[in-house]
């Protein structure tokens, strides 16, 4: 009860300060995730501080971010709970702290792999352009530029392309 | 990006009380590397709050001495993944202990080492083994004794890349580097670069050659851009020359696997290896062995089912034995299989345990002729398994 009221307390807080918070993804999160998004594309990347080749994918989301605010980002960190700080200092350096942002809060990583995609061996960065009707498109290391231009097309329209 | 009302997030927060949303939890360090000296016992070590400790068994793992620290300050330990402390006995009572110290900074780490000449009851202070001391990657050690005492550490090194950086230059991937100790790692001589452009965090595989010598096997990034794997030995390169190609599936990723490979070798110099890797957009895993010099033995075997990941092989006179494990979306299984002549028939996989949460990769081990899977995991945890003989499959 008394993590339930603590938790009760940290989600109004965010909700009334209006802030983007870093959550802890849990298992049962992914099917969550989705389920709050039918009908709905979305982009949903998986990355870590220890992986060299995430921080190009970062800066690829930030600047996606930037020129579509509407774009629904989900940026998830597969780092453990305890780098938490890090990795939201590196989210706000990069410009995705507004986003939704999560970090892997169970002991077990290949749990949460398992029920974001089976078939992902781990690798990273990994990414995953969501159509409306949740068909997505997996990317390990960066998105390519052509594919996203055509996601994005199909989903928002012309609009305009990522460079304002 | 949804920005909750209060009501809303209230009404969230009861949904996923009411479905049992789980409760978070920090990712288990599990990493432990054990062995067994001559007289059978086993040793261990693992990290236990900021500490390295050793401890062993006399009952094939079912109960362990008290642990003794390694060192003695508390320091920042990698025991995740791919980063694992490790152990080598080398008889007379001579302990070494190599491991990873991560930094602050991103990707950096120190490669750290200490020895027990007392049969593990104290040990000397810790000394770094990398001999470029910036805040960079200097991780994923792997450690090696050779028949004559000569002890060799092996890591993923990012000083050229850093230079390169700094000078303006692109540089692809990381380096192996590795430094030699002949006098029982009271000190390590100057380092050495085994080859540039390495994978930059999968770790590295160490065996003996036939005449005691270390051969590595590693994940490399070659200039086509494919993250194919490497065989070589140690100080058996000329710098900067690139080393020979051992796999070929060709997957071209900019990206971290996290998957590295493991190695032994045969007393006839046979090279057997186990690696993870994409072909035709497919992951998995393989096994494949090479003549002693390089020349393949025929086209590499997938093994293992879907997930299956982060093999261990161990040889034994002709017998060879494979394991991987891998999370069926409940449970993570080990699953064994083993070839009985020397790698060409092997019999059927079968499940040689099961974890219910996290665990650790798993590591083949022996005594005598005698084979084991050692394996820490969080629910049940640490196991030391005796894989009896299995039948091979005509």
């Amino acid at each position: 009860m008394k993590r339930f009221l603590l938790l009760a307390g940290a989600l109004l807080f965010a909700a009334w300060a209006g802030a983007a918070e870093l959550r802890p993804f849990v298992p049962g999160d992914m099917a969550r995730l989705l389920q709050e998004r039918q009908g709905r594309p979305f982009v949903l990347t998986l990355w870590s501080l220890d992986c060299p080749h995430c921080k190009g994918t970062l800066r690829q989301l930030a600047a996606l971010a930037k020129a579509r605010p509407a774009v629904d980002l989900v940026v998830v960190s597969t780092d453990s709970l305890g780098d938490s700080q890090h990795v939201a200092a590196l989210l706000a350096a990069t410009g995705l702290a507004q986003r939704d942002t999560w970090v892997f809060g169970d002991a077990a990583p290949e749990r949460l792999r398992f029920e974001i995609d089976r078939r992902w061996g781990g690798e990273m960065p990994r990414t995953y352009l969501f159509d409306r009707d949740h068909k997505s498109a997996a990317f390990s290391g960066a998105v390519a530029e052509a594919e996203l231009q055509q996601w994005l097309a199909r989903n928002f329209g012309a609009g305009r392309g990522l460079k304002p | 990006m949804i920005r909750l009302s209060a009501g809303a997030a209230l009404f969230l927060l009861l949904l996923t009380t009411a479905a049992g949303a789980a409760e978070p939890k920090l990712r288990a360090q599990l990493a432990t590397s054990a062995a067994f000296d001559d007289d059978g016992r086993l040793w261990r070590v693992r990290l236990t709050e900021g500490h390295v400790v050793v401890d062993a068994s006399d009952d094939q793992g079912a109960s362990f001495a008290p642990a003794v620290r390694v060192n003695a300050a508390p320091e920042a330990v990698a025991a995740e993944g791919e980063q694992r402390p490790e152990i080598a006995l080398a008889g007379q009572g001579r302990i070494y202990v190599a491991w990873t110290s991560p930094l602050p900074q991103p990707y950096a780490g120190h490669v750290r080492f200490a020895h027990s000449d007392d049969g593990g009851r104290t040990f000397a202070a810790p000394l770094t083994v990398n001999d470029n001391r910036e805040a960079i990657t200097h991780r994923f050690q792997s450690l090696h004794v050779a028949a004559d005492g000569r002890l060799t550490v092996a890591w993923i090194d990012k000083r050229d890349l850093e230079a390169a950086k700094r000078a303006g230059q692109d540089h692809r991937g990381a380096a192996i580097y590795y430094s030699v100790s002949a006098d029982g790692g009271a000190s390590f001589e100057p380092n050495r670069r085994l080859a540039a452009h390495s994978c930059e965090c999968c770790r590295i595989a160490l065996a003996s050659d036939t005449d005691g010598a270390a051969v590595a096997f590693w994940r490399h990034t070659f200039a086509d851009g494919t993250r194919d794997h490497a065989l070589a030995r140690i100080g058996g390169l000329a710098d900067d020359k690139a080393p020979a190609r051992a796999t070929h599936e060709g997957w071209r990723v900019n990206a971290c696997p996290h998957h590295g490979p493991d190695l032994a070798i045969g007393a006839d110099g046979t090279r057997h290896g186990a690696w993870f890797n994409q072909a035709d957009g497919v992951p998995g895993l393989f096994y494949g062995a090479w003549r002693p010099d390089g020349r393949p033995l025929g086209a590499p075997m997938r093994f293992g089912a879907a997930n299956a990941a982060h093999p261990a092989l161990l040889i034994l006179g002709r017998r060879v034995l494979l394991a991987w494990k891998a999370f069926d979306g409940e449970r993570t299984v080990v699953s064994v299989m083993e070839s009985a002549d020397g790698g060409r028939r092997w019999s059927a996989p079968r499940s040689a345990a099961t974890a219910a949460d996290a665990s650790d990769h798993p590591r083949l081990i022996a005594w005598r002729d005698r084979a084991y899977l050692s394996w820490a995991t969080l629910a049940e945890g640490y196991r030391l398994i005796p894989l009896a003989v299995a039948e091979a499959t005509p």
